[in-house]
C-alpha cells in the first residue's frame, strides 16, 4: 500500500540537480502527438481521458445491462444461467459505480474546476495523472479478470459470508476486492488533489461564495470522497486477509459477525450515493441558468443545501440495512435522519424550478437533460422518502422498487446530468457542436426508454419481484412489466448509439464563437478549446457568474445592455513562452502500473507483486526527486501559436487581445 | 476564507506548482494536501480500531488470547521511544528553519532511528507472540490484533524512508532553509502516526 | 423552434403510457403483491405505506406540475430576438420562499416520522401469547422446527421444510436462523421481510387473517439458485390444522414388501440417508454432510427443492433424483440412477405420509 503516501509528494524547486534521477530515461517533453497522452499532467487532457475511458466502460456496463433484462424479458428465462445472471448483476453495478459514473464526473470535475475558478492547472498536476492512470489500471484489472473467467458473481454489495472462500472459491471476487482497493487508492488521491485545487487555487477575488455552483458540489463530493474512500478500503483490505492470508474476519465458524461488512461498506456505500449525484446536481445548476437567461434561483442556499447534504450523508447509512436485524431503537434513529436528509434535497428542486420561473428557456438538448433531472431525480427522491418509513422498506428493500429509486437517481439523475454536461460543455472542450437534432433524438429515446425500463420496476416491486434473482415463475404477475422493461432498456441502447454517431459526425460542426451559448462563469471567457495554459492572464474575479458581468452591465436606467466591449481571456496570438507549464512526467503512469501487478502478485504469484512494488516505490522516489516544472524545458513550448495539440482542433479565434484587468 | 488580494506577478509566476506561490488561503499546497490525507487516514486507522475493538471478546476461543501475550512494560518502552521521537521531529523542524543543517541531519538521523526501534520492538513482539502459538489465523482477535498493528508498523516503516530520504537531502545540500516546509509536511505525517499509536496503545493494549 | 404541440403530444403520449402501466399494474393478480396484505402486520406496514404514498404523489403532482408549466409557460417564443432588453427579470433568489420551502417539507416529513416509529416498535414486539416456530435459511431451501407447545396443539417436536404451516389467526413469533450465508425471510401478504443472518437469531412476526397460501421467497442474494429459495406459508382453520399436525405427529409405517421396501434399502445405499432425516427410520446423518431437508411426512407437501417444483406431478421428482443438478447450485450429489432405481426410490418416498 505504498501509494498511501501519494499526496506526500514533495516539491523539489529547481535547485535539485537529478535530472534523470534512476538514469533510465530522459524526461518526455512532447505536448502533442499520441505518445503526450501519456505523460500528460493538463488537466484538460486528463478530464479528456476519464470522459473517454468512462464511456467505453458505460458500453460495456450496458451491455451487461441488456443481458440482464434480455434473461428477465419472460418467466423462465434462458437466456443466462443462474451463475452468468449473477455474473452479469454484479459487473453491472461495479461497473456503473466504480467505472462509469465516478470517472464521468471525475473528468468534469477535472476538466472543469480549474477553469471554473481561474487557475492554470489543479494544485497537484501529476497526481491529477496519477489517478487517472490507477483509474484506469483499475479497471482494465477488473476487467482482465473477467476476460480470464474470474468473474465476481455476489453484487456489487459483496456481503459477507458468501464473499467468504467457503462460498465464493475462485478469483473473481479477488479481483473485485483489488480492483475496488486500487480505484479507491486513484479517487482518493484526486479528492485531495480537487481539494486542495479549490480551496487554494482560486484566483484573486473569487472568493468561496463566488465559485461556479458546479465547483461547490464537486468540492462537497471531494470531501465526501476523502472520507468515504477509507472506510471501505478497510473493508476490502479485511476481505483481502480473509481470503488470501487465513483471516478471520467475516468468518462466521470463528465467531465473526456478518453485519460488520454490512455495517463498513453502507457508511461508505451512502455517502457514495452523494458523491454520485451531487457534482451532476452541480452540471444542471450551470446548466439551466443559462438556457434560462436567468441567475441560478438561490445560489447561496444551493451551496449551503449541497453542504448540508454531505454531513447528513454520513448519518443515514443504516437505511440499507433496515431488514438486517438492528434493534428497533437504531431503526428508528436512522428511519427519522432519512427522512429529513429529503429537507435539504428539497431545496434544491424548488430552487431550480425558482430558476425555470420567469425565466426565456431554451430547450437545447442540454437543457432538456437538466430538467429531466429534475423531474426524474424527485420521483427517485419521492420514492426514497417511502423507504425511510422503515416499516414499509422493509416490504421494499432487495425488490424491484427499490432497483427503480436508485436507477431514477443515478441514471434519471447523475447520468442525464452528465449527459447534460455533454452537450453543453462538448463546444468548450472540442470546439465542436454536438448535433442539437442528434442530441434531442437522444434526449427523447432515454426519456421514454429511461422511464420505460425503471417505471414499470416500481410496480414490479410493490408486487413482490425481489432483485438479484436469475428468473422467475410464470403467474407471479410479474410477465408484461418486465417484458416493458426490457423493450425500455434496448430502446436506451439504441439512444446511446446516436450519441456515439453524434460525436463520431461532430467533427465537422465547428464553432464561430468560444462561448456559444452566451453563458455565465469564466471558463466560456477563453478560447473553445481552451489553450494549454487556460488564461492568457490569470483572471480575477468580481462577481458571482463572473464572466456574464464582462459582457453584461446594467445602464443608468437600470436596463440590462451587453457591454461594447467584450475581452476574451485568451488569445491566439498571445506569446505563451512566458508561461511556465508543470511539464509532462513519466513516473504516474509507471507507478499506476505497479499497482494491479501487486494484486496479480498476491492472487497468483508474489514474485510480480514484488515486481509491482518496485514500480511503485521506485516510481515514487524518482517522482520526488523530479521537479514539477522541468528546468530543461524552454518556456512555453507548448503553446506557440499554430502548435496546439494534434487531437484537438485550433482554439477558436476570440475578440480583443486579452489584457490585464 | 476570501483569496489573497496579493498581486502575484502576473505573467511569469502562476504556473500551477511553484512555491512561493501564494494561494487562496495562504496555506501551501503541499501542507493543505497532507491535511487532507490525514483527515483520510483518521477514517482509516478509525476503521481498522473500530473493527477491533467490535471483535473484542467475540469469537470462538482458540489458541491463545492476545491479551494475555501483552508485554505492557515493553511495549510502554517502545511507546515511549516513539513518542521521543515527535520531540526530535520538531527539533529536526526547528534547526531546518534556523539554517543548522549539521543538527538537523543530527535529529532527523535521531527520528528515523528512534523509528525504526519502534518498528524492530514491534517485529520482536510479532515474533515472541508467534512463538507463543498466536499466528495470524488463530482467531479473531489476532487477525484484527496484527492487521491493526501491523498497518500502523507500515505507517512508521513509510515515514523513516521520508525522513531517510530527508536526511540524504540534507546531506547533497538539497534541504535549504527556503525548503523548511518539506520537513514540516514530513513532520505533520510522523506525528500523525505517533498520535494514532498513542490512541492504539490505549485502547488495544492498556483499557481491557 | 416551435415546439409546443410536438411537447404537449409527447407529454400526453407519455401520461397515457403511464396511465395504462399502473391501471396494468394493479389489475394483474400478483401472489406477492405487498399492496394486498393479508395479516396484521402486512396491514400494518400497508396503512403506513399508502398514505406516504399519497403524499408521495401529491407532491410529485405538485413538482411536476411546476416543471410542466415552466417548461410549457416560459418556453422562449420563436420572435424573441434574444436581445438584453428582452431578457427575464433578473431575479436571484427569495429567502422567504427558501425558508418556506424548507420548513413545509421539514413538517410533513415531522408527521410522517411521528405515525412511523410505533409501527417500527410493534413489528419488533414479542406479543404474548404467540405461537413459536424456528425457521432456518440454507442454501437454497428453508427448514421449519415447531417446539412442543401444548396451546396450540403441538404435543411432539415437528421438523419440515419449504411450506410452513400455521393457524390462521394466531400470531407467530419466528426464530430465524442460518445455516450458511445470509438469507432474507419473506412472505409480502403476511409481512415485511427479515434477514436471516448466520451466527444471529433474529426474530420477526407472522400473522394470516384467513386461511390460504401464500407465497413468498428468499429477499437477501445468497449465491447461484438465489431464485429458486421460495418458500409457501400456509395458514388453516382450526380443524385442518388439528389434522395437519395429527398428521405429523403420527409414527411412519416402516415398508415391508414390494417396491417401497426396496427403495427403503436404496435409501441408504445411496447415500440419501448420509443427509435426510426420516423420523424412525433414519435418524443419524454423517455429521459434516451438508443440511438436507427432513424427508418424514414428505408426501404431505405440495412443493419441493425450494418450492420450485410441484410433488403432486411425478415427473418432477423422477426428474430430480435423476439429475438434483437441474436446480443450479443444489448441493444434493446423487450418483447415476437407473430408471428401476428410480421407481423403487419414489415408491419408498410415496410411502412417507
Amino acid at each position: 500500500m505504498a501509494a498511501i503516501d501519494g499526496p506526500l509528494e514533495l516539491t523539489a524547486g529547481d535547485e535539485i540537480q537529478v535530472r534523470n534521477p534512476l538514469g533510465t530515461f530522459r524526461r518526455p517533453t512532447a505536448t502533442t502527438g499520441w505518445r503526450s497522452w501519456f505523460t500528460t499532467v493538463d488537466h484538460k487532457k486528463i478530464g479528456i481521458m476519464y470522459g473517454a475511458s468512462a464511456l467505453v466502460f458505460l458500453a460495456i456496463g450496458g451491455l451487461e445491462a441488456l443481458l440482464i433484462r434480455a434473461q428477465l424479458a419472460q418467466p423462465n428465462g434462458q437466456v443466462l444461467s443462474p451463475e452468468a445472471y449473477n455474473q452479469a448483476f454484479t459487473m453491472h453495478g461495479t461497473t456503473m459505480v466504480f467505472f462509469v459514473i465516478m470517472p464521468l464526473l471525475a473528468a468534469f470535475s477535472n476538466y472543469l474546476i480549474p477553469l471554473q475558478i481561474g487557475a492554470r492547472d489543479v494544485a497537484f498536476p501529476r497526481l491529477n495523472a496519477l489517478s487517472f492512470w490507477i483509474f484506469i489500471g483499475a479497471g482494465l484489472f477488473v476487467y482482465s479478470g473477467v476476460l480470464m473467467g474470474h468473474i465476481p458473481d455476489n453484487g456489487w454489495f459483496n456481503y459477507a459470508p458468501n464473499s467468504g472462500l467457503s462460498y465464493s472459491p475462485g478469483h473473481g471476487i479477488d479481483f473485485w476486492d483489488f480492483g475496488l482497493q486500487i480505484a479507491g487508492i486513484a479517487s482518493l488521491v484526486g479528492a485531495v488533489n480537487l481539494i486542495v485545487t479549490c480551496l487554494n487555487m482560486r484566483a484573486p477575488g473569487m472568493t468561496l461564495m463566488r465559485m461556479p455552483i458546479f465547483t461547490w458540489m464537486a468540492l462537497v463530493s471531494q470531501f465526501l470522497l476523502l472520507f468515504a474512500i477509507p472506510v471501505i478500503t478497510v473493508a476490502l483490505f479485511l476481505l483481502m486477509f480473509d481470503r488470501l492470508f487465513g483471516g478471520n474476519f467475516f468468518v462466521v465458524d470463528q465467531g465473526a459477525d456478518p453485519l460488520l461488512w454490512q455495517h463498513m461498506f453502507w457508511i461508505f456505500g451512502h455517502p457514495e450515493v452523494y458523491i454520485l449525484i451531487l457534482p451532476a446536481f452541480g452540471i444542471i445548476s450551470e446548466v439551466i441558468p443559462v438556457f434560462a437567461r436567468k441567475p441560478l434561483f438561490g445560489y447561496p442556499f444551493m451551496v449551503f443545501s449541497g453542504i448540508a447534504i454531505g454531513f447528513m450523508g454520513w448519518g443515514v447509512w443504516a437505511h440499507h440495512m433496515f431488514a438486517s436485524g438492528a434493534g428497533p431503537v437504531t431503526v428508528a434513529a436512522f428511519s427519522l435522519s432519512t427522512m429529513f436528509i429529503a429537507v435539504p434535497t428539497g431545496v434544491k428542486i424548488f430552487n431550480w424550478i425558482g430558476t425555470l420561473w420567469g425565466g426565456k428557456l431554451r430547450f437545447t438538448a442540454a437543457m432538456m437533460f437538466a430538467v429531466a433531472l429534475v423531474s426524474q431525480f424527485t420521483i427517485g427522491g419521492l420514492s426514497g422518502v417511502t423507504h425511510s418509513v422503515a416499516p414499509a422498506d422493509t416490504q421494499q428493500t432487495d425488490t424491484y422498487y427499490i432497483v427503480a429509486h436508485f436507477h431514477y437517481v443515478l441514471f434519471g439523475g447523475s447520468l442525464f446530468g452528465i449527459f447534460a454536461g455533454f452537450y453543453f460543455y462538448w463546444p468548450k472542450i472540442f470546439g465542436r457542436f454536438l448535433s442539437e437534432r442528434l442530441g434531442k433524438l437522444h434526449f427523447w429515446l432515454w426519456f421514454i426508454g429511461f422511464n420505460l425500463t425503471f417505471g414499470p420496476m416500481h410496480i414490479l416491486g410493490l408486487q413482490g419481484q425481489p432483485r438479484r434473482t436469475s428468473t422467475y415463475a410464470a403467474g407471479m404477475g410479474w410477465d408484461l412489466m418486465n417484458l416493458l422493461s426490457t423493450i425500455g432498456s434496448f430502446i436506451i441502447a439504441i439512444g446511446f448509439l446516436v450519441f456515439i454517431y453524434n460525436v463520431v459526425a461532430s467533427r465537422k460542426n465547428v464553432l464561430d464563437n468560444p462561448d456559444p451559448w452566451d453563458a455565465r462563469t469564466l471558463e466560456w471567457g477563453t478560447a473553445s478549446p481552451p489553450p494549454a495554459h487556460n488564461y492568457d492572464v490569470e483572471p480575477s474575479a468580481t462577481h458571482l457568474d463572473e464572466w456574464w458581468h464582462r459582457k453584461y452591465e446594467t445602464d443608468d436606467r437600470g436596463k440590462l445592455r451587453r457591454r461594447d466591449k467584450i475581452e476574451y481571456l485568451s488569445d491566439p496570438n498571445f506569446d505563451a513562452s512566458s508561461v511556465h507549464l508543470p511539464s509532462p512526467s513519466y513516473w504516474p503512469i509507471i507507478v499506476a502500473a505497479g499497482l494491479p501487478l501487486v494484486a496479480y502478485g498476491l492472487i497468483f504469484t508474489y514474485w510480480l507483486a514484488a515486481l509491482g512494488g518496485l514500480l511503485v516505490v521506485g516510481g515514487l522516489f524518482g517522482w520526488g526527486f523530479e521537479p514539477s516544472v522541468d528546468p530543461d524545458a524552454g518556456h512555453g513550448h507548448d503553446d506557440a501559436p499554430g502548435h496546439a495539440p494534434s487531437p484537438e482542433p485550433e482554439p477558436v479565434a476570440v475578440g480583443a487581445g486579452a489584457e490585464e484587468s | 476564507m476570501s483569496a489573497t488580494t496579493e498581486d502575484t506577478e502576473l505573467v511569469h509566476a502562476p504556473t500551477a506548482h511553484t512555491e512561493g506561490h501564494h494561494t487562496s488561503t495562504g496555506v501551501s499546497n503541499e501542507k493543505m494536501g497532507m491535511w487532507a490525507f490525514l483527515g483520510s487516514e483518521c477514517l482509516l486507522f478509525g476503521g481498522l480500531i473500530s473493527t477491533f475493538l467490535l471483535l473484542r471478546g467475540k469469537g470462538v476461543v482458540r489458541g491463545p488470547q492476545v491479551k494475555d501475550l501483552y508485554d505492557i512494560p515493553f511495549t510502554s518502552v517502545s511507546s515511549f521511544v516513539l513518542l521521543m521521537s515527535s520531540l526530535t521531529m520538531v527539533l529536526a523542524l526547528s534547526a531546518v528553519q534556523r539554517g543548522l543543517h549539521r543538527r538537523a541531519r543530527v535529529w532527523l538521523l535521531a527520528t528515523a532511528l528512534f523509528g525504526l526501534v519502534f518498528v524492530s520492538g514491534q517485529v520482536y513482539e510479532f515474533t515472541t507472540f508467534y512463538k507463543e502459538g498466536l499466528g495470524f489465523s488463530t482467531n479473531l482477535q489476532s487477525s484484527a490484533f496484527y492487521v491493526l498493528t501491523g498497518f500502523h508498523g507500515v505507517h512508521v516503516t513509510i515515514g523513516i524512508l521520508m525522513l531517510i530520504s530527508l536526511f540524504f537531502m540534507s546531506l547533497r545540500g538539497n534541504l535549504p532553509t527556503e525548503k523548511s516546509e518539506t520537513v514540516e509536511i514530513i513532520g505533520l505525517y510522523w506525528h500523525f502516526v505517533d498520535v494514532v499509536w498513542i490512541l492504539i496503545f490505549t485502547v488495544v493494549y492498556l483499557i481491557q | 423552434m416551435t415546439k409546443s404541440p410536438r411537447l404537449r403530444r409527447a407529454g400526453q403520449v407519455v401520461l397515457g403510457l403511464a396511465l395504462t402501466l399502473i391501471v396494468a399494474g394493479c389489475a394483474s393478480n400478483a401472489p406477492q403483491d405487498t399492496l394486498k396484505p393479508e395479516g396484521k402486520y402486512a396491514r400494518q406496514i400497508d396503512n403506513l405505506f399508502k398514505p406516504v404514498f399519497l403524499i408521495a404523489v401529491v407532491v410529485f403532482i405538485l413538482v411536476e406540475g411546476l416543471v410542466l408549466f415552466s417548461v410549457l409557460k416560459y418556453r422562449r417564443r420563436s420572435d424573441d430576438l434574444d436581445e438584453p432588453a428582452d431578457f427575464p427579470e433578473q431575479i436571484h433568489g427569495s429567502t422567504k420562499l427558501e425558508i418556506g420551502w424548507t420548513i413545509l417539507p421539514a413538517v410533513v416529513l415531522g408527521l410522517v416520522a411521528i405515525v412511523t416509529i410505533p409501527v417500527i416498535f410493534t413489528l419488533n414486539s414479542h406479543p404474548k401469547g404467540s405461537m413459536d416456530i424456528t425457521v432456518t435459511g440454507q442454501k437454497y431451501w428453508w427448514a421449519y422446527d415447531y417446539p412442543t407447545q401444548p396451546d396450540v396443539g403441538i404435543t411432539k417436536a415437528i421438523t419440515t421444510a419449504n411450506e410452513l404451516h400455521i393457524p390462521a389467526g394466531k400470531t407467530v413469533y419466528l426464530s430465524l436462523k442460518s445455516k450458511d450465508v445470509i438469507h432474507s425471510f419473506w412472505a409480502p401478504r403476511l409481512n415485511g421481510k427479515r434477514d436471516v443472518v448466520p451466527g444471529r437469531v433474529h426474530t420477526w412476526l407472522l400473522q394470516a387473517d384467513k386461511p390460504g397460501v401464500y407465497s413468498g421467497q428468499c429477499a437477501e442474494f445468497c449465491g447461484t439458485s438465489h431464485a429458486n429459495m421460495r418458500l409457501k406459508v400456509v395458514a388453516h382453520d382450526p380443524a385442518s390444522w388439528d389434522k395437519w399436525v395429527a398428521t405429523m405427529e403420527a409414527p411412519l409405517t416402516k415398508p415391508t414388501s414390494g417396491l417401497a421396501a426396496e427403495g427403503y434399502t436404496l435409501f441408504q445405499q445411496k447415500g440419501c440417508s448420509g443427509c435426510h432425516k426420516v423420523d424412525g427410520q433414519w435418524d443419524e446423518v454423517a455429521a459434516g454432510n451438508p443440511s438436507a431437508p427432513n424427508l418424514t411426512k414428505l408426501f404431505t407437501r405440495d412443493c419441493f427443492a425450494g418450492c420450485i417444483y410441484n410433488l403432486d406431478d411425478r415427473n418432477e421428482l423422477e426428474a430430480w433424483l435423476r439429475n438434483p443438478q437441474r436446480k443450479a447450485g443444489s448441493l444434493m450429489k446423487i450418483g447415476q440412477l437407473s430408471e428401476d432405481e428410480i421407481d423403487r426410490l419414489y415408491a419408498y418416498l410415496q410411502t412417507l405420509k
